[in-house]
């Protein structure tokens, strides 16, 4: 499956606008913003269909479906191909290993309702994670997804660096910055590398890939900031830094801008899969040489490579949309 | 004071939506500090017992309030064992403010809610320890919602 799917779904009172372009889309936020009644119309069209009274505009006719806790999910991750998922928290499956296991096998996209902190074995994108606003000036009130976290400019010179591991992307960051590089050995270890820190007025730099972060940035973020001198950097991932330098771009025609025309979920988990392949073949197939992540290629290790990716990085700085 | 168990407990009402559309009292909605947060958190207007007037649904019964004002209100007004991840964190003051006034025990699998800058006290069941500021909060959310 792959591609990017809008879907308008509305009734007398209220439309709501949604772009999902990943495998795997968190809707959190605020209460009182509309979760529950989109889930309530989807599941009203999808029953009755225009009997219901709610027009949905689905541009692909792409198939879509709600699972409820009765639903025998184990049966339908199976049988459902090219599907959007949606589910709420209420829903306790969710939160299994087992379903997010077989949910990543299956060849669909989950939509996921829920401030959970439970989905660590589903690799979903800091990008990934919305909330809804609505604009309150017509008759029909529109809501729209907005992203929770936006990404933004840095320019203060790190005195630590902290990666979720020591692959590729750890050792250039202790080529471009010449300073400690500790490495967390797994997102789900970031936070508890972070805690001996809370009271440092060294400036620490979080640098992780934000195509599989989402499960755990909120948690990330709620120990950074309790420090102004933490920062947390999340490019898609070190091969999307390596992708954007002009030696690697001009091989390419929009596969980072528009990743989602590209990145097929029946083969990449994640974008960040989708990355690595397409620098491996870049790699092999432009420049004769062989990508690995666990071992920084010395083609890459030249200044000039250094700094675009440097600078890169600093318009990658992650924080919290202003509300 | 504010108990709270960190981490998934399968036994927290997650589905508050079905435990209140079963569970709430008419009377209830005649409750100043009920109509207070159901106009702050869904910006809308008690009318009367089983009428809110809603800025997006126009006229609803209480069935069609949002999960994080059923979840209030029922901690407010019940001893239901509640996950606050079905709580924004719009509803932070009110859970203080509600267990300033009532023992509630909650639990949480989420790390949306952080209180911050708030005053919090609360007891920690995972180890029995006092919280006595956002910072403990945090710190303890950190250390036991992902057990």
């Amino acid at each position: 499956m792959v591609g990017r799917y809008h879907i308008e779904i509305e009734n007398r009172r209220a439309k709501y606008i949604l772009d999902i372009e990943r495998k795997v889309t968190v809707i959190k936020g605020n209460s009182g913003t509309g979760k529950t009644t989109l889930i309530r119309m989807l599941q009203g069209y999808l029953a009755q269909g225009n009997k219901s009274g709610i027009n949905l505009t689905n541009d692909t006719n792409i198939p879509l479906t709600v699972f409820t806790p009765t639903t025998r999910w184990e049966k339908e991750l199976v049988e459902l191909k090219g599907t959007i998922i949606f589910v709420n928290e209420v829903v306790d499956y969710i939160y299994s290993i087992g379903f997010q296991q077989e949910f990543i096998k299956s060849d669909n996209y989950l939509v996921v309702i829920s401030r959970s902190g439970k989905f660590n074995h589903l690799p979903y994108a800091i990008s990934s994670i919305y909330e809804l606003h609505t604009e309150m000036n017509e008759k029909v009130k529109l809501t729209k997804m907005y992203q929770l976290y936006t990404y933004n400019e840095e320019s203060r010179i790190p005195n630590m660096v902290i990666t979720e591991d020591s692959n590729s992307g750890a050792q250039m960051m202790k080529n471009i910055f010449d300073v400690q590089v500790i490495s967390a050995n797994g997102n789900g270890n970031v936070s508890k590398v972070l805690i001996p820190y809370i009271t440092t007025q060294s400036t620490i730099f979080i640098i992780v890939d934000g195509a599989a972060f989402g499960g755990f940035v909120s948690q990330v973020m709620n120990i950074i900031n309790l420090n102004n001198h933490m920062l947390l950097f999340a490019p898609e991932s070190f091969e999307c830094l390596l992708l954007q330098t002009s030696q690697m771009k001009r091989k390419l025609s929009d596969e980072i801008e528009n990743t989602w025309k590209y990145c097929d979920i029946s083969k990449f988990l994640t974008w960040e899969q989708y990355y690595t392949d397409l620098l491996q073949k870049i790699c092999r197939n432009e420049y004769g040489f062989s990508y690995s992540k666990s071992q920084l290629h010395e083609s890459f290790v030249n200044n000039d490579i250094m700094i675009q990716v440097k600078n890169y990085l600093y318009s990658n700085l992650v924080k919290e949309a202003d509300k | 004071m504010l108990k709270v168990l960190f981490g998934f407990d399968k036994d927290c009402i997650r589905d508050i939506d079905l435990y209140f559309d079963n569970v709430y009292e008419d009377e209830w909605l005649e409750d100043e500090l009920i109509k207070k947060m159901i106009l702050d958190v869904d910006q809308s207007v008690v009318k009367g017992k089983q009428l809110i007037i809603s800025p997006v649904l126009g006229p609803i019964p209480p069935e069609r309030l949002s999960g994080g004002v059923k979840a209030l209100i029922c901690m407010y007004k019940s001893d239901a064992y509640i996950d606050l991840i079905v709580c924004g964190p719009n509803c932070e003051k009110w859970i203080l403010e509600i267990a300033q006034n009532k023992d509630i025990i909650v639990g949480m699998s989420g790390y949306d809610l952080t209180f911050k800058n708030m005053n919090i006290e609360a007891i920690c069941l995972n180890d029995q320890s006092n919280i006595t500021n956002y910072v403990d909060w945090i710190l303890k959310m950190n250390e036991y919602v992902g057990d």
